[in-house]
């Protein structure tokens, strides 16, 4: 049974699906249908990501077991859980990849599978793969042109490259690219949209000391721009220093979300108490 | 539109320049080969003469683009189609970046369309630069194997080109959305390239089935093209890497060809996209 210290005054009420569609935006150039815009001040209710009940079973397992979830937008929001107990499925539900058996997950308000989050939602699923005969930037121009245009910005690949520190090795072949630069990489490909939405399945793997920490101060500055970055991990001190709220998952159920702070002073071993198996 | 740009960027890739390659020295080698036989006969009398005749018309410049559309639209097409398949679309599944794919675009319908049409207009290109390097070479090799000159006017092959060029546009679109099918089945490289495989040599084994063989679509293929049934040589130039393994007597009318390629690519992108639509991106 999930404990919930979501602040009572939190507005994150997964069961209110308001529509945050927005009046259109003029320099915006995606076909309408392929519209979404993310909540303003006049939706400040809806979360920017909710789970009620979501399950996904593959054949006779059950990787996903109901699972609630309810995520303020314009957080770093860590999903903590040890491994397979049901992270990369639920982000690979929210992210468009894969149906939920049963359940209802919403994003902005809008319930998935809706093909035009897409627009909304950057992801970053497991170790990102690329085009290896392609350079870091020819990938993410093939990535800019999969979708529909990105507006407001001329050169958004330039700008992704820039903000994850990968402008020098933009014009080489991926083939040729750490794993650490691939994950840079993964993460532009994620910002490549401006999504208002951030799913990142354990990010920071393969990443040396300083691309950590340039990457915890990108998650932050993206918090601090409104944007909502949902992240997974089992890095505990990860998940420690740069969320504002988490959710401990176990067995596909969330055991335990709330504010940081409020899972006590001794995080280690609250995790470790709500994960560890009955004998 | 954006969405088939990017997917003929990515196909900027050196598996598309090999199979460029192979196509062209392929057409070549053939031509090398059908022009010595020819060369051969022309030993045995007027008939001799006249089939080296043919030939030197085949290999002109105006009307090898025939030979080049019956080649892409039959066996060796077939197989270009399994492997670009394979590589642009089952490859995506392999090296993970389908995930980018959907997430960044959430209309899946569109990704398969972008597929299936890139890989057809890659397709297209290669019959186009296999007629290039036939009408580079073919007088060449023609006049290196002494055959005739070629007597056909340049307006005649140039119509006969066009029409089999035309012709072959929709058997490229039906390996084409064979090679998607077999990738979103199989959902890997190999599985897209044997699958592939595995279903053309399927359709020319149904093809061989008395009675029944006339309604499948290896034999509407043939009506299509117009390729001449049960041949059993390949001394002229071939344009019939295909009848000659249905074995299937007197192929259907062209009309029926049509109608049925049209409808088996239907059913192939059909069955594709049902499958897309629903399936977890793993």
């Amino acid at each position: 049974m999930a404990t919930d210290l979501t602040d009572p005054a939190d507005p994150t009420d997964p069961t209110d699906p308001t529509d945050p569609t927005d009046p259109a935006d003029p320099t915006d150039r995606r076909d309408p249908a392929d519209r979404l815009h993310p909540p303003d001040a006049a939706h400040p209710a809806v979360p920017a990501i909710a789970c009620t009940g979501l399950t996904k079973r593959y054949g006779t397992v059950t990787a996903v077991d109901g699972l609630d979830l309810a995520v303020p937008a314009g957080e770093v929001f860590g999903f903590l859980g040890p491994n397979g107990s049901g992270k990369t499925t639920t982000l690979r539900v929210l992210a468009g990849l894969a149906a939920a058996t049963s359940g209802r997950a919403t994003i902005l308000g809008r319930g998935l599978p809706d093909p035009r989050l897409a627009t909304v939602v950057g992801a970053m699923i497991e170790e990102p793969a690329f085009y290896p005969w392609l350079t870091g930037r020819a990938n993410l121009g093939v990535l800019e042109r999969t979708g529909p245009p990105i507006p407001r910005e001329r050169d958004r690949v330039a700008a992704v490259l820039d903000r994850v520190g990968l402008t020098e090795a933009a014009d080489r072949k991926v083939k040729g690219y750490s794993q650490g630069m691939r994950q840079r990489l993964g993460l532009a490909a994620a910002l490549l949209r401006d999504p208002q939405v951030l799913l990142l399945d354990e990010p920071t793997n393969s990443l040396d000391p300083a691309g950590i920490r340039d990457f915890r101060a990108l998650f932050r500055a993206l918090a601090d721009e409104g944007r909502t970055v949902f992240l997974s991990s089992h890095l505990l001190t990860e998940v420690e220093r740069v969320c504002d709220r988490i959710a401990i998952v176990h067995r596909g159920r969330v055991v335990r979300q709330g504010r940081v702070a409020d899972l006590g002073p001794d995080l280690e071993t609250a995790y470790l108490t709500l994960t560890e198996d009955a004998p | 539109m954006r969405l088939l740009t990017a997917e003929l960027r990515k196909l900027n890739r050196p598996l598309t320049w090999a199979l460029v390659a192979f196509a062209a020295g392929f057409c070549l080698l053939l031509a090398v080969g059908a022009a010595d036989n020819a060369h051969a006969d022309l030993g045995l009398g007027d008939r001799g003469r006249l089939h080296a005749a043919g030939v030197a018309d085949q290999l002109s410049p105006a009307a090898a683009g025939a030979e080049a559309a019956g080649l892409m639209a039959s066996l060796p097409g077939a197989f270009l189609a399994a492997l670009l398949a394979g590589g642009h679309v089952g490859g995506e599944w392999t090296g993970r970046t389908i995930t980018n794919l959907v997430s960044h675009n959430g209309f899946r319908t569109r990704i398969l369309a972008a597929k299936l049409v890139s890989t057809w207009l890659v397709l297209v290109v290669i019959a186009l630069l296999c007629w290039a390097a036939l009408a580079a070479a073919g007088p060449l090799i023609a006049a290196a194997n002494g055959l005739p000159h070629a007597g056909e006017a340049v307006s005649t092959g140039l119509a006969r080109s066009a029409s089999q060029l035309a012709r072959a546009l929709l058997i490229l679109g039906f390996f084409a959305a064979l090679g998607l099918a077999a990738a979103v089945v199989t959902r890997s490289t190999v599985g897209t390239i044997a699958g592939s495989v595995a279903g053309v040599v399927a359709l020319l084994a149904l093809g061989t089935l008395p009675g029944w063989g006339r309604w499948t679509p290896a034999t509407w293929v043939e009506a299509w093209m117009g390729f001449p049934p049960g041949t059993r040589s390949v001394s002229t130039l071939p344009t019939n890497f295909w009848s000659r393994f249905t074995g299937s007597g007197a192929p259907p009318a062209a009309l029926l060809g049509l109608v049925g390629v049209v409808g088996s690519i239907v059913l192939l992108a059909g069955v594709s996209w049902r499958l897309f639509r629903r399936t977890d991106v793993v």
